[in-house]
């Protein structure tokens, strides 16, 4: 089962979808896809992604594969837009840095980030304000009870330990069910039920035509979700197979 | 096994290991070269850090105007009007002295400690302790005594300013003290039961010495009574030293213990040269400390604040966040809060509107937005235009000020206050206002925490020097108008 590396999006894009996106301004549909062209990031004069080209269909979740250091965590960040980098990247057509881009995706680092001073409870009613989804808050909560965090909610994450701030962020990220969720090796600090759990979430999510792009070291992954793989190795990137 | 006959055999092991160590002069010198190779890569690294941090050139140029700064200072150290009467010197240096001593009696942790790698590497293999520890406490020591010469002399200085006295022997007798407090630290370390009376012992020696010494000198006399203390504290060093270096093991649990203070002594070395590199730019660790410092704080989580409907959208969420962290914020930084918002006011409505003054005014502005300002969302990709953002983090700080204006020019005018009370609460509210928006910009700008001085700095300085242009337009009327203008035509545009 290969899949072209150009291929478009296998369903139509709904009106929702559309203005995720941000660009019902402009008239035109929306590309249902993630795009890299050229895309390179440099620490200190040193190339660590190099002319990476990439496109990420609709519907499609797909795994980073490659040794340590290969540049896994660096291409999800540079598409997060937390990296300058030269070339393009166009999430759904727009950029990661601008406001429609940062809508449409959601990113957990594989130390994740959380704000120190809100509890859990009030991350998910933060965020699904400043998302502007009030639908985001519940998805959230339900989230957190599916990882059994359901009685630290009044908590703060600094007094969590790292698997349940990881299991707080990936709830938090799949509560806003963003077209576009970026994981950074998210499987590695969570229990057994925790990692079916997030597996389960995360075929929905291809299946109902969001795009997962994640890094992990696990072979049986990719059966798992169902997924594709890009192998990254000393900072190039490969096509998508599957 | 008769325990007696295992005692026997764990000695005998223990010495045949021992001997073997110290009788390996290949592997002794091996451990020599392993030092001078980290010594010499520590020193490289920390130029390179230096160089690269400040610039080497900045810092000649720094230590240049400092010690031009000290010679100048002490050159122009004169004693004050009515000296202070000689006789209570004993007694200052006295309770110096004491305090300085008995506070090593408190020591728990280990004075001189070995890195993670050295515990693992070097403390666990066969060598003996002493050769380990021995270059960590010439190290330790010689600190002790030039920070000890650093304390003598500006006990000199501060003698001849209040006591009109000049004793120079007081930078010796510092050195001393602080070789006399580091020896206890490690006898009290390594043996508790007897250090802490024989510190007592120590600190009435030194504290007497260094009295009648720098009393002595100046009334012409070799006093026997700094000898006197100079021999105790060369003496408790040498007993230190004795007892620390002479055996091949560590102290009972010392390896442990060091290790856990090297670790923390690392995680605040790396804080303090993150924030010296500037590197706190997106996620510093003691920003991110501080935070979690304050989650932890008991009973801050139950400080609960509902949140805003979300048809308020971003810019609601953010203001509710905001409202959150003054919220839990600690009571006494509360307290400062209003304390320093109180002294905007006052020196506004004591007619303070222009000049220089204004400008000063700023910058205590600029460290009040600091705390206003509502917590960064950075570095989340949260998809906030700048004016939610913005909004958001200075609302509930400015409403907080408004109030506490409003109710000191209400306790003004009950009081009897002179009329223009209500123009002063104006006045200074749109220098706080402006001072935090400018806060919240620069922060976002140069990607650095509220709380770093140079952001509040910054904002501080631009808030005080556009009140003061404001100053040279027109009266209080107009620098009010003027500024609240600028603050919200920033929040309006700039992104």
């Amino acid at each position: 089962m290969s899949e072209p590396t150009t291929s478009t999006s296998q369903r139509e894009p709904d009106r929702a979808e559309r203005e995720r996106a941000g660009s019902s301004k402009g008239g035109a549909a929306p590309k249902q896809e993630v795009e890299l062209q050229e895309v390179s990031v440099q620490f200190g004069g040193e190339a660590v992604l190099a002319d990476v080209d990439l496109t990420i269909p609709a519907g499609r979740t797909v795994l980073l594969r490659g040794p340590n250091g290969a540049g896994k965590s660096t291409l999800l960040r540079a598409i997060a837009g937390l990296l300058p980098f030269k070339g393009e990247i166009l999430i759904f057509g727009a950029r990661p840095r601008s406001l429609e881009g940062r809508a449409a995706f959601a990113f957990v680092a594989d130390v994740p980030t959380l704000f120190e001073d809100l509890t859990v409870r009030e991350h998910a009613a933060f965020l699904s304000r400043a998302y502007a989804r009030p639908e985001a808050e519940e998805r959230a909560l339900d989230w957190f009870e599916r990882f059994e965090l359901g009685g630290r909610l009044d908590e703060f994450p600094g007094t969590h330990s790292r698997g349940m701030r990881h299991k707080a962020a990936l709830s938090l990220a799949l509560g806003l069910d963003p077209d576009l969720l970026l994981l950074d090796e998210p499987f590695n600090t969570l229990d057994a039920d925790a990692r079916i759990t997030l597996g389960e979430g995360l075929r929905d999510r291809a299946g109902d035509g969001r795009i997962n792009l994640l890094s992990a070291h696990d072979q049986a992954l990719e059966a798992d979700l169902h997924a594709y793989v890009v192998e990254v190795r000393g900072g190039h990137v490969g096509g998508l197979r599957g | 096994m008769p325990t007696w006959s295992r005692f026997a055999a764990a000695m005998w092991a223990a010495s045949v290991v021992s001997a073997e160590a110290v009788s390996r002069p290949a592997a002794t010198a091996s451990l020599r070269g392993l030092e001078r190779r980290m010594l010499r890569r520590r020193v490289g690294r920390a130029y390179r850090w230096v160089g690269r941090t400040f610039g080497w050139s900045t810092i000649i140029y720094l230590v240049f105007w400092i010690a031009l700064f000290v010679v100048g200072g002490v050159q122009s150290a004169a004693p004050i009007g009515s000296p202070l009467p000689v006789a209570a010197l004993p007694i200052a240096l006295d309770v110096v002295a004491l305090l300085a001593l008995v506070s090593v009696s408190l020591q728990r942790s280990p004075p001189v400690v070995l890195g993670r790698s050295h515990a693992m590497l070097l403390g666990l293999a066969p060598w003996p302790s002493r050769r380990v520890l021995r270059p960590r406490l010439l190290g330790f020591f010689a600190s002790r005594a030039v920070v000890g010469a650093v304390v003598g002399t500006a006990a000199w200085l501060l003698v001849t300013i209040l006591f009109a006295v000049s004793a120079p022997a007081l930078v010796a007798l510092g050195a001393g003290l602080w070789l006399l407090r580091a020896a206890l630290a490690l006898l009290v370390y390594e043996r508790r039961r007897f250090a802490v009376p024989l510190a007592l012992a120590a600190a009435l020696l030194a504290a007497l010495g260094a009295a009648s010494g720098v009393l002595g000198w100046e009334q012409g006399t070799a006093a026997p009574a700094l000898a006197a203390s100079a021999f105790t504290a060369l003496g408790l060093v040498a007993a230190a030293l004795a007892l620390v270096v002479q055996g091949d093991a560590y102290p009972e649990g010392y390896l442990f213990d060091a290790m856990v203070v090297a670790e923390f002594r690392a995680s605040v070395l790396m804080a303090v040269m993150t924030q010296s590199a500037g590197a706190l730019r997106r996620r510093g660790v003691t920003t991110r400390t501080r935070r979690r410092g304050r989650g932890r704080r008991s009973g801050s989580a139950r400080i609960r604040l509902p949140a805003p409907s979300p048809e308020y959208g971003p810019l609601g969420a953010v203001a509710w966040r905001s409202a959150l962290a003054l919220l839990r914020a600690p009571l006494l930084m509360k307290v400062a809060l209003l304390a320093a918002l109180g002294y905007v006011y006052a020196t506004l409505s004591a007619g303070v509107v222009g000049g220089l003054p204004l400008a000063v005014l700023g910058l205590a502005a600029g460290f009040l937005a600091s705390w206003l300002l509502g917590p960064s969302v950075e570095p989340a990709p949260v998809p906030l235009d700048p004016f939610s953002r913005g909004g958001g983090r200075v609302l509930p700080g400015l409403v907080a000020a408004a109030v506490v204006f409003v109710l000191l020019t209400a306790l003004r005018s009950a009081t009897g206050g002179p009329a223009g009370s209500g123009e002063a609460g104006l006045l200074a509210f749109a220098l706080v206002a402006l001072a935090t928006v400018i806060l919240e910009k620069a922060s976002s700008w140069l990607h650095v925490s509220h709380r770093e001085w140079t952001a509040w700095g910054l904002s501080g300085l631009l808030s005080g020097t556009l009140m003061w242009i404001l100053s040279a337009l027109g009266g209080p009327g107009t620098i009010t108008l003027g500024a609240l203008g600028l603050a919200f035509a920033s929040l309006l545009v700039l992104p």
